[in-house]
Formats: C-alpha cells, sequence, structure tokens
C-alpha cells in the first residue's frame, strides 16, 4: 500500500499535467498514523511528462494559431502556455464563465455545447492515463469482488476463505482510478454476480458503478460496511455469503442468517478486541500476498 | 519594467517600453456605470503604462465577486487567473513561484477577501508574497444582490437587507497584524491617490495591500454609508500627499526641491516614493503608529487614507528560498529529478 501511495504521488503529478486537470490520490487514516511494513519504494520508471506546453518558439511556429482550448489532437486536451512566457500571442485569461476556443468570454450557446463535448472527450482521454487496477484471479471463479483500497488484504484472505470453506472461486479486481478503464468495463461484463466491497455506510463505489454501468445493475451487490476499525475477512466473508445467490437461483444456506449475522457483526464490532485482532492478525500476512501478487502483475 | 530608451519611429505617446496606453487595456466593462471599480481598472491601467510595465511580465489573479470580474478591464496581454472564492492569494503564491520574475497584481474585494478568503489573506500577509493585493471594498455582495458583507459598518440599514448587526472587519488593520509590508487605503472617489499608491504598490518588494474603498451605485451607496461616494468625499482624511517618483534622473530634481517638508522612501528598484505629511510627524515605518491612527479614525469616523505602513526592509518570500535563475515552471527533468541513488537513501531512512 505504502509504495503504491508513493507511486500514485509521483504520478498523480503526472497525469495532473497531461489531463490539465486536479488529481485527488486519497490515502487511508490507517496508512497516516500507524506504522506500516512496506515493500521499498520504486524510482519513477517513465521520464517526466509535462503535458501538452507551448513556450515562445512553438508559438512563432505555429504563426499564433493558437487556440487555449482547441482540440487540435482530438483528444479533448488543449496545449497551453505558462505564465512568464513572452510571446504577446501566449497569453490567455483562465475565467469561471463561459469562453470559446481562444479563452475569450462568450454566452454562444453552441460554443458551450462544443465545450462540454470537448471535456466528456477529455474524460475518455484520462483512461488512457490513470492507473489500471489489480487483478487476483482465481481459476474456475464464478462470481466477481471489487474492492479498492486498504481494504484488499482483508478481501484477499476472504477469497481464500470462500474457496475453501464454501467452495466459492472468486476473481478480485482492486480498482485504482476513477474514471474507469477499459478492464473494469471486461471485469463487469464477465460475471452475473459482482460483490462491491468497501468500508462506509453507503456503498459509495457501488453507486457509482451503477450509475457508470447501468446496464450491470442488477449483478451490482453491495457489501458496504464501516465500523471504524481495519477492513477484516470476516464481514467481507459474511457481507459476500449474506447476498450470493446460488446458480439454481436459491441463496446460499448462510444467507438464510443473513440478517441476523449482519447484526451481530454490527454490535459486536464496536467493543469486540477480538473482532480488532482478528482482523489485525490476517492483515500483516495479505499485505505479504499483496506484494506478491503485486509484482507479478507489475511485470 | 524596462530600462530600454524609445526607439526611432516610436510614436509620441509611447513609453519607456515602446507601448502605448491602448496595450494596457483590457475588454469593456460589464459592470454597472459609475461603479468603483472601474474607476480602479483604469488608474491600473494609467499607472502600468506610466511606470514602463511590459505587460507580459505581470500575472492578474482574481477571486470571485465583481471586485474579481475586473482583471479582464486592464491588462489584455497579460496572463489572468480567476480563481475560486476567496483562493486567489494561493493561486498567485503558486504561480509566482512558477516564475518569480513576474509580478503579481490580484484584485479581490471585501467578500472574497474578509470573509471566505480571510484565511488565505491572512497568510499571503505573513509570506510576503512578492504582488500588489487590491481589495475593492463596497460593504456589499454586489454580484449577488447587495447582501452585507464582513466590512459592512455595524447599523447599516439596506433596502431588502435590513440593519447590519456585526462589528465591521477592518481590511488594513488585518493585514497589519498579519505583518504585510505596505499597507494603504484609498478611496475610488480619489483617483489621482490610487494612482500614486498602485505606483509605490508596483514598486515594493513585496506584499503591498491597497484596500480601496469602492462604492457600490446599486446596493450600497446611501449618503451615509462608509462605502459611498458622498459619504467618502465629505470625510476622507489624506494622511498625506502622495507621489511617486521613477528612477529617472531629470525627475530626482523635483524630490530635491521638495526635500525638507516630505518624507522619502527608497523602494527596492531606485525609484522614490515620497509623501507629504499632513498630519505632522506621522511615520510610515511605525506599526504602532498606524495601528494608533486607524484606531483613531476609527472612533472619529474619519476614512483614513493614504500610506498607513512600508517596510522595505523585510525579504520578499522567493528572497527567502534559494531559487536557480531559471524559472521553475521552465525546468526540465534533467534539473529536477533527484538522482537514482536518492530512492535508495529514501528507503534506507524508513528503517
Amino acid at each position: 500500500m505504502f509504495f503504491e501511495c508513493f507511486e500514485f504521488g509521483w504520478k498523480s503529478f503526472e497525469i495532473a499535467e497531461r489531463i490539465q486537470t486536479p488529481v485527488f490520490v486519497p490515502s487511508d487514516l490507517d496508512m497516516g498514523m500507524n506504522q506500516w511494513i512496506s515493500k521499498p519504494f520504486e524510482y519513477p520508471n517513465v521520464p517526466m511528462d509535462r503535458g501538452k506546453v507551448l513556450l515562445e518558439k512553438d508559438i512563432e511556429d505555429l504563426k499564433g494559431s493558437w487556440g487555449r482550448y482547441l482540440d487540435k489532437d482530438g483528444d479533448g486536451i488543449g496545449y497551453r502556455t505558462f505564465p512568464g512566457n513572452k510571446h504577446p500571442l501566449s497569453s490567455y485569461f483562465t475565467r469561471g464563465t463561459g469562453h470559446d476556443e481562444y479563452a475569450k468570454y462568450t454566452e454562444e450557446a453552441s460554443v458551450y455545447l462544443d465545450n462540454m463535448d470537448r471535456l466528456k472527450r477529455k474524460n475518455e482521454t484520462a483512461k488512457k492515463y490513470v492507473p489500471a487496477p489489480m487483478m487476483h484471479s482465481m481459476k474456475g471463479a464464478t462470481v466477481g469482488i471489487i474492492a479498492y483500497g486498504s481494504t484488499e488484504a482483508a478481501v484477499l484472505e476472504a477469497q481464500y476463505q470462500l474457496d475453501a470453506e464454501h467452495g466459492l472461486k472468486t476473481d478480485f479486481m482492486r480498482i485504482r482510478s476513477v474514471p474507469f478503464t477499459k478492464e473494469v468495463d471486461a471485469f463487469l461484463a464477465k460475471y452475473d454476480q459482482i460483490f462491491v466491497v468497501e468500508m462506509n455506510r453507503d456503498g459509495q463505489m457501488h453507486q457509482i458503478l451503477l450509475t457508470e454501468y447501468a446496464q450491470y445493475a442488477v449483478n451490482l451487490k453491495s457489501v458496504a460496511f464501516g465500523d471504524g476499525m481495519p477492513a477484516s475477512a470476516k464481514w467481507v466473508r459474511e457481507g459476500i455469503l449474506a447476498k450470493y445467490v446460488k446458480a439454481d437461483g436459491k441463496q446460499k444456506a448462510a444467507a438464510s442468517k443473513k440478517k441476523a449475522t449482519a447484526k451481530k457483526v454490527t454490535k459486536k464490532a464496536a467493543p469486540a478486541s477480538k473482532l480488532k485482532k482478528d482482523a489485525k492478525k490476517p492483515v500483516k500476512k495479505a499485505v505479504v500476498k499483496s506484494k506478491s501478487s503485486a509484482k507479478s502483475k507489475r511485470k | 519594467m524596462t530600462e530600454a530608451l524609445p526607439m526611432a519611429g516610436t510614436p509620441a505617446n509611447a513609453n519607456l517600453a515602446g507601448l502605448s496606453k491602448n496595450d494596457y487595456r483590457g475588454n469593456p466593462s460589464t459592470l454597472c456605470q459609475g461603479c468603483g471599480h472601474n474607476s480602479i481598472s483604469n488608474q491600473i491601467i494609467t499607472a502600468m503604462y506610466e511606470m514602463n510595465v511590459v505587460p507580459e511580465n505581470v500575472v492578474k489573479f482574481s477571486g470571485i465577486g465583481c471586485s474579481s470580474k475586473s482583471p479582464t478591464y486592464f491588462l489584455n496581454r497579460s496572463f489572468g487567473f480567476n480563481s475560486l472564492h476567496g483562493r486567489m492569494p494561493s493561486i498567485a503564491t503558486g504561480a509566482l513561484f512558477g516564475d518569480y520574475h513576474l509580478k503579481g497584481i490580484g484584485v479581490s474585494g471585501d467578500g472574497d477577501s474578509a470573509s471566505i478568503g480571510m484565511g488565505q489573506f491572512k497568510h499571503v500577509m505573513r509570506r510576503n508574497v512578492n504582488m500588489v493585493y487590491i481589495i475593492e471594498n463596497n460593504g456589499v455582495y454586489g454580484l449577488t444582490k447587495g447582501q452585507f458583507s464582513a466590512t459592512a459598518e455595524k447599523g447599516l440599514s439596506l433596502k431588502k437587507q435590513g440593519e447590519n448587526p456585526y462589528m465591521p472587519v477592518d481590511i488594513c488593520m488585518e493585514a497589519l497584524v498579519s505583518n504585510a509590508t505596505f499597507v494603504a487605503r484609498s478611496f475610488a472617489g480619489n483617483p489621482k491617490q490610487v494612482k500614486e499608491l498602485l505606483k509605490a504598490a508596483l514598486a515594493h518588494n513585496g506584499i503591498a495591500v491597497l484596500d480601496i474603498i469602492s462604492p457600490c451605485v446599486t446596493f450600497n451607496n446611501q449618503e451615509n454609508a462608509y462605502h459611498s461616494y458622498a459619504w467618502g468625499k465629505d470625510h476622507e482624511e489624506p494622511l498625506q500627499e502622495i507621489s511617486y517618483i521613477a528612477p529617472r534622473n531629470e525627475i530626482m530634481l523635483e524630490r530635491e526641491m521638495e526635500a525638507g517638508e516630505v518624507r522619502e522612501v527608497a523602494m527596492h528598484d531606485g525609484s522614490i516614493v515620497i509623501l507629504k505629511n499632513l498630519e505632522k510627524g506621522y511615520d510610515t515605518s511605525n506599526r504602532y503608529e498606524a495601528l494608533r491612527v486607524m484606531e483613531e479614525s476609527q472612533r472619529n469616523n474619519w476614512l483614513l487614507t493614504g500610506l498607513l505602513y512600508l517596510d522595505t526592509t523585510k525579504p520578499n518570500l522567493i528572497s527567502r528560498y534559494d531559487l536557480v535563475d531559471t524559472p521553475l515552471n521552465r525546468l526540465t527533468e534533467a534539473d529536477l529529478r533527484p538522482d537514482r541513488s536518492m530512492i535508495d537513501k529514501v528507503n534506507a531512512l524508513m528503517f
């Protein structure tokens, strides 16, 4: 997790300059406030990318035919200049109101529509630059799990338990960016049951996925839980089993106790130090696992 | 700024930068006719022209509000950034770090700086960012139909708003206690003083705050209101007559003629600000005295204008950093990316 956080640190600047948009990198309180063991940080493996920038000589070469929001390359990203560029045609005004391709003020409806379409193209382009998800596949998987961030270790352990104790083989994809990349498209098309595991009350990622992939809405099942403690394999496993529907259309046996189990977990969660311990131990193991799987993926 | 002499064939109205006043203009204003902000925009154009500033060496910044719309109305050839509400100081700090050879001019309002942007306002003061920070202060949120702002005086009664129950924020006091190095107050109805203060502010090497009372002709221009033309004209108490003298020999003579009755302050670029004291013995380098006169003017219901405080000795933000001559925004990977061995050092630090 830590080395990935470091990597996302420098990558976020690259992406921000390439896509010309702010990039948010959510971290985790658990990482910020506690000591963790991490894989060593890695030196950036690609050259720096400052994106589409025009200096004085570039503007001269273009004979001034330059517009801040002109989509010359069809990818929705215009060329920009830095303040301090001395070419008299280099400057532009970044305004909070409607503007044309040359950054000039306008209230023209068609110009506004064109600009909105350009931003849509830019969002598509962004998918090529943001980090792809991490896959933890299992041979013979029949259902999918989607999670993100620091729940990874708990999900990996639950994946193991579901296979060993319930005979349920799962394919796990850890999403690493929004907008979603083509790997996410493919994963959603692959399974008719996908559990979206996340540490919050409302199932926020589940909601985003529903918006982006309405065609798979019935396949996406929210497994959301947040009691202020790090994710544990127990709630991931029980949450999935509670919503899992067998091929014959019946919910799994464990699911009949679904409500009671879910309640128990909620009640126990706050005071039970047992649960805390239970959660912490496997996390260590799983980190090792995730490291190795992450490594293989990177290669 | 440039010291280049006019070239042969330059039009008679060209300044030392070889530019005419038109080169400093912006788009036509969309603010109300008679708005104090328009008068300030005009003085910015004149001050820049008279100071021979090259527009490409200036970056304009603003936040949100009527005031913040105004950078569109001057210096069309300069880069400009209309930022988020109250966030102009951090955008300006970043851009001026990106190329520290540039001069920043920020235009904000009382809503933008004294409410949502108060935190940013205070910190840009204490950091002494090299920029002119203008607050076009009208006491109301004109863009959203005239609600009271944080600088509106207590008891101000406005149609549709009722009576303001709160004490006002004094922009100059806030700037001063936050260690600003140039603090001035002016009145949009006194364009000459606005222009001279602007010139001195542009010559200042650090943060220069100009709180300019700028009446809102639509929502806050009642005769008895602090931020109105009528009240300002009747109650303005200039601290001094201020003249800015560019670093040019022939004008230095004028300075000598006035010697003895004036206070002269040398700016870092060799220019001189001449302060002809109206109140005997007012010392612009005395922070305590500045606070005292502000307090006094509040009690006596005066609109005290002029240069309240000036400190030319404090280093500006950039000079606290050992920056290379090349602007940071032009540095390449070879300049910026640490050697490969650095990552091992970082990893080693963690054990």
